[in-house]
């Protein structure tokens, strides 16, 4: 059996539109749940219907020479998440304010435990870098931290060379490394007790 | 935990969404892409998108009256007869348009002694109409389905009585 191609159904559908209820099949749930993650539940079940709709009404654009829709679709989601920024942000926070507060409630307390818990307790700190980080490039780094793309598919999500990915990444990266460095130095300092 | 990236990853948290959301955005996608694709074949040439279905006790007289006294004429290779011989389902082409012929049945019985005529609509996409129609309440005569001649096709009854035959042309699969 030979599974017919995004990009054949695509095509189909700008003469047949009935062919494109197998993209949603096919990308529905994986784009709920990429919404979701970013800007939580409320905004991804609204962001969900709009994705689809604009969608379907580009379907003529879509290019056949890319085999693979998924990318085209977290290019149009991510641009419909810039009218979300703060559900994006208090989503984020929410999250890392949740995943540290449910690991306190354990007392079975190891020294691997000890690693995660130390993880874990920086994440609203993670969130804070992420969020003073541009636009274009957070963007970036959740298409590849969240959902696990490479970087060709983000570059045709996201409409640039793949050059651009790639130092995007590298700018994201070295600003969280230097954020949460600042804070070690202070936890170090904070610990110390002596305030002169 | 020394890589940042793997830190950011742990900020992604599925499973809040209601159950419902995928399918309840499926079925609004689906009017719309349903209203598209009318819009599209309304663009088309005209086909033949409503066939109408007339009930007679003896088909095959019906076939030979209407060919001389009307000048139809018939779709020989539709013909469908049953294992006595006794013809049960013709197509008759009247000036560019289709007709089906048909025996008493489920469709409907003869206009001497009820409702007659079923009216058969070709959609292009029965599913979603089977959906429409029944939250509306249409009265579902024959359930959804595939049929060995080659359409997805349902029956249903309008509140006045009225047989609709709604049916899609199933694709050749690719397998």
């Amino acid at each position: 059996v030979v599974e017919t191609s995004d990009a054949e159904i695509m095509v189909a559908s700008v003469v047949r539109p009935v062919a494109f209820a197998a993209i949603f099949d096919r990308y529905g749930a994986l784009m709920l749940r990429f919404l979701e993650r970013r800007a939580g539940p409320d905004v991804a079940e609204d962001l969900l219907a709009e994705l689809f709709r604009v969608a379907f009404e580009r379907r003529s654009s879509f290019d056949p020479s890319r085999p693979d829709a998924a990318p085209w679709l977290y290019g149009i989601a991510t641009n419909l998440l810039r009218r979300h920024r703060r559900s994006q942000e208090r989503r984020l926070r929410a999250v890392a304010r949740m995943l540290a507060e449910s690991s306190l409630s354990t007392d079975d307390f190891t020294e691997e435990l000890a690693d995660r818990l130390d993880a874990v307790q920086r994440l609203p700190q993670v969130v804070a870098a992420i969020w003073e980080l541009p636009e274009p490039d957070r963007e970036v780094l959740l298409l590849v931290a969240f959902e696990g793309l490479a970087h060709n598919d983000v570059a045709h999500a996201m409409n640039i060379p793949e050059g651009t990915v790639k130092s995007r990444l590298n700018r994201a990266r070295r600003m969280l490394r230097e954020r949460l460095d600042d804070r070690e130095q202070y936890q170090v300092k904070d610990q110390g007790g002596e305030v002169p | 935990v020394n890589d940042e990236f793997e830190l950011v990853r742990r900020l992604a948290q599925d499973g809040d969404t209601a159950p419902a959301a995928v399918s309840e955005t499926r079925r609004e996608l689906m009017e719309l892409i349903h209203d598209e694709q009318t819009r599209v074949a309304n663009a088309a040439p005209p086909g033949r998108q409503i066939v109408p279905y007339l009930i007679y006790e003896d088909v095959a007289g019906a076939v030979d009256w209407l060919e001389k006294a009307f000048g139809f004429r018939e779709l020989v290779e539709a013909r469908l007869v049953d294992p006595d011989g006794i013809l049960e389902h013709a197509e008759v082409e009247a000036e560019g348009s289709l007709l089906i012929l048909g025996p008493p049945s489920i469709h409907g019985d003869s206009p001497r002694r009820g409702v007659s005529t079923m009216l058969t609509v070709r959609v292009l996409d029965v599913d979603s109409h089977y959906d429409r129609s029944r939250a509306t309440g249409a009265e579902i005569v024959i359930d959804l389905g595939d049929v060995n001649w080659g359409v997805r096709r349902y029956q249903a009854r309008d509140p006045e009585g009225h047989q609709w035959h709604f049916e899609q042309p199933l694709e050749r699969s690719s397998a």
